[in-house]
């Protein structure tokens, strides 16, 4: 089977800095996959490098099965939405449309045109003068529109308000049940689109910390609270990711390993109320048990 | 589907700044000339170098296009080959209809016996030495090689930014500085300026045919690098 992605020990190095670090992963077609991770944990250098903006230090990149770069049938196929993107001074939105409607084979400028009734893009407006947020959602009209095979954004709502952002994510899973493809989508807003990932990623310092389908994430995380002697009598021997203590009453996160029991009943018969975890909160305990792990680490080394 | 193709158009969309603005440089230092020519109590002939204005304007195209543009699609995801193509293919049209019009223009002036106020702007002596036609691709070939230095310092500040400019600037001023001091240690100036002499418009506009050809090669080179 060919992947959509496929990357095997993915390093990005700068002078001084290592911002992407071993990194392996395979995005399988028509899926959506969650690309999470603390700001400057690498998430867009490894986007820029799917697309072959930036180069790699070392470690094989194929997508669709093909390296990208100079690829003329890799390139057409993914589109790539960022936050930073450029457009040229001159244009309004109705060059850059026209330009992205030559680019993408599967553009549906329909489509495009009722995003842009419901975005309520001007179209004549030039692009130096549109709003944070018009610039975003010209971005997200693309991305849909384009349909490619492929499709990247990363953090593509900047300065869009609450409602637009559901429009996004609505017009993205309906477009997305009738036109499956696989979707990259690198967000800070995880509680928004939580239900809406299959798949997701945690990336933190340049590593890979996640891996794992959404359902099974969920299913091993879960917290209780209760008695602080209750639940400590319940997480011994348990990979605590989160520890809360009010008074005598504690409320701890808990992260099984993966296949294990995952104990919630057996928490339930201990008197403790049990409480899901969202997948906001999971990726927040994620990433600082590693960093405890790191700094404790650095202390022993020293 | 031809990506190089959109990328002509990409450039060409903007018939503002491709065409119109140096059209409208250049024919109002014109018509200013002619009011002058008109109006002036000048006995002499007027001769200007006012057709020099679209060959700046056409380095700065290729500087300030390559930086507007490159971003662009480059996010777009388009090849860095076929934008390089899409961009010379742009530059090429351009300069053929400025060459051109600048013909057509000196063509005018023979006619109309320098636009009938003895003001010389688009014939002048040496520049349009020679057969008719040498009007034609003399300036094209100038304003080719105009656009391969805009464009080459676009990709090299992509590729090399401010300081790797800043070093170069200073080396090629260095390089220039121990060169000429060179030229003169070995009394070499008087035949340097002899060859220049000898040469017609002619002979120097296609001397710069192997330039043009270095700096796009070297362009080509760095743009395939470029992030």
């Amino acid at each position: 089977m060919t992947y959509a992605v496929e990357v095997i020990g993915l390093t990005k190095t700068y002078s001084d800095v290592t911002a992407v670090d071993n990194v392996s992963f395979k995005l399988e077609a028509d899926k959506i996959y969650g690309l999470l991770g603390s700001n400057g944990a690498g998430k867009t250098t490894i986007m820029h490098m799917l697309t072959a903006q930036q180069f790699e230090t070392s470690g094989t990149l194929r997508v669709f099965g093909e390296h990208p770069y100079e690829n003329n049938h890799v390139l057409p196929q993914v589109c790539f939405i960022k936050e930073s993107q450029k457009y040229p001074d001159n244009y309004n939105v109705r060059d850059v449309l026209a330009i992205a409607a030559e680019l993408y084979p599967n553009w549906d400028q329909s489509f495009a045109m009722s995003l842009v009734e419901a975005f309520q893009l001007p179209l004549k407006r030039n692009m130096k003068k549109l709003s944070r947020g018009m610039l975003s959602s010209v971005g997200i009209l693309i991305g849909l529109a384009s349909r490619a095979p492929l499709t990247i954004f990363d953090e593509p709502y900047l300065g869009l308000d609450a409602e637009k952002r559901q429009l996004f994510y609505d017009r993205l899973l309906e477009d997305y049940a009738e036109h499956p493809r696989t979707i990259l989508l690198s967000t800070h807003l995880i509680d928004e689109v939580g239900t809406m990932l299959e798949h997701v990623l945690l990336i933190h310092r340049g590593r890979l910390l996640l891996d794992e389908e959404t359902d099974s994430l969920r299913g091993r995380a879960f917290s209780v609270s209760g008695p602080a002697a209750v639940v400590d009598r319940f997480t011994a021997g348990r990979t605590i990711i989160d520890r809360q203590q009010l008074g005598g009453l504690v409320t701890a996160s808990i992260l099984n390993d993966a296949g294990a029991a995952s104990g919630q009943s057996e928490a339930e018969s201990l008197g403790l109320t049990v409480a899901p975890v969202s997948l906001q909160q999971l990726t927040v305990y994620y990433t600082r048990l590693h960093n405890r792990d790191a700094s404790s680490n650095k202390g022993a080394e020293q | 589907m031809n990506r190089t193709s959109t990328v002509v158009r990409l450039h060409l969309r903007k018939k503002l700044i491709w065409l119109l603005v140096p059209a409208a440089v250049i024919l109002s230092s014109f018509i200013i000339n002619v009011l002058i020519g008109a109006f002036a109590p000048i006995e002499n002939d007027i001769y200007t170098g006012g057709v020099s204005s679209i060959f700046i304007y056409m380095m700065v195209l290729g500087i300030v296009t390559f930086a507007q543009t490159f971003p662009f699609s480059i996010g777009m995801g388009i090849r860095r080959l076929d934008y390089y193509r899409g961009t010379f293919v742009a530059g090429l049209l351009s300069g053929l209809v400025y060459a051109l019009f600048l013909f057509l223009m000196s063509a005018a002036e023979n006619w109309t016996d320098s636009w009938g106020v003895k003001l010389h702007f688009f014939v002048l002596p040496f520049w349009s030495d020679g057969p008719i036609i040498n009007r034609l691709w003399i300036p094209f070939l100038l304003l080719l090689n105009m656009f391969a230095v805009g464009f080459l310092i676009g990709t090299f500040y992509r590729r090399f930014n401010k300081t790797g400019l800043l070093i170069s600037a200073i080396a090629i001023v260095l390089l220039g500085t121990v060169a000429s001091f060179m030229i003169g240690v070995y009394g070499s100036w008087t035949n340097i300026f002899q060859w220049l002499h000898d040469q017609t418009m002619a002979g120097l506009a296609l001397w710069t045919l192997p330039f043009t050809l270095l700096f796009a090669v070297i362009s080509s080179v760095l743009l395939r690098r470029c992030t």
